[in-house]
């Protein structure tokens, strides 16, 4: 909530570099997944 | 043994008595953070403190009306007599404990109540930050891990969420062991967001 995405980032573990090539692009991906998720079903 | 846990322990520490079962493992575990769960983030922005206060103001005034008409429309009496009781109970005791010695209800029972109110939403706010929208309904993409923290240690590894959720019965000394093996699903999944040398919940907050 405070949206220090850069120390979120610095502190994610990247399992055997496979999950995310950059730092740049896990806080996309973080970014991505905090939105609202509205329900169709 | 487990009544006087339930009814005389927990009401010290702000658990209303009856209602975390009811409200974790009848509703929470089934619906899995999913629309129908009564404190489910979807909806949420989850790195809004505005939404974040929207989220718990609705859990401390509905929190109660939520889950049992959860489980009201599934039929479930059993399970939504038990919140009721448990939680109303715990009102008239307050309420009668009020005119004996307000100011020690208040410390004693009332601001304990609202306080881990606000935690457990915290917690489960944390928990289920970070989802994939085509994914929901996956574990692996609809809760972070605490790994590598003080946190496991004070609260039995509750920081292993996914494993939390897809193993919930399990023993807390087992779930390392069993997030180990998992290894290459979290790969897979991306970003099930393995955190480190922190105490997660408490950086968002």
């Amino acid at each position: 909530m405070t949206k220090n995405y850069d120390k979120l980032a610095d502190n994610l573990v990247n399992i055997d570099n496979k999950i995310f090539s950059s730092k740049e692009e896990a806080i996309e991906l973080m970014k991505e997944r905090i939105k609202k998720i509205k329900m169709t079903a | 043994m487990y009544n006087y846990t339930i009814w005389f322990v927990c009401p010290f520490f702000g658990h209303t008595p009856e209602t975390y079962f009811v409200h974790h493992m009848a509703m929470h575990h089934v619906e899995n953070n999913q629309e129908d769960d009564a404190s489910s983030t979807l909806k949420y922005k989850r790195d809004s403190l505005l939404d974040f206060l929207k989220y718990v103001g609705r859990f401390l005034v509905m929190g109660f009306v939520d889950t049992f008409m959860y489980l009201f429309s599934r039929k479930r009496k059993k399970l939504y007599m038990r919140l009721t009781y448990g939680e109303i109970s715990f009102y008239l005791f307050c309420i009668a404990m009020s005119f004996v010695n307000f100011h020690a209800t208040l410390f004693i029972f009332i601001i304990p109540f609202v306080f881990a109110r606000i935690v457990m939403m915290l917690g489960n706010w944390a928990q289920h930050s970070f989802i994939d929208k085509d994914n929901t309904e996956d574990n692996f993409t609809s809760a972070i891990n605490c790994i590598n923290t003080k946190y496991n240690e004070m609260c039995w590894n509750d920081g292993y969420h996914t494993v939390h959720h897809l193993r919930p019965g399990m023993h807390y000394t087992e779930i390392p062991g069993e997030f180990l093996k998992m290894k290459d699903q979290f790969i897979q999944k991306r970003l099930s967001f393995l955190m480190a040398y922190i105490t997660c919940m408490f950086l968002y907050g």
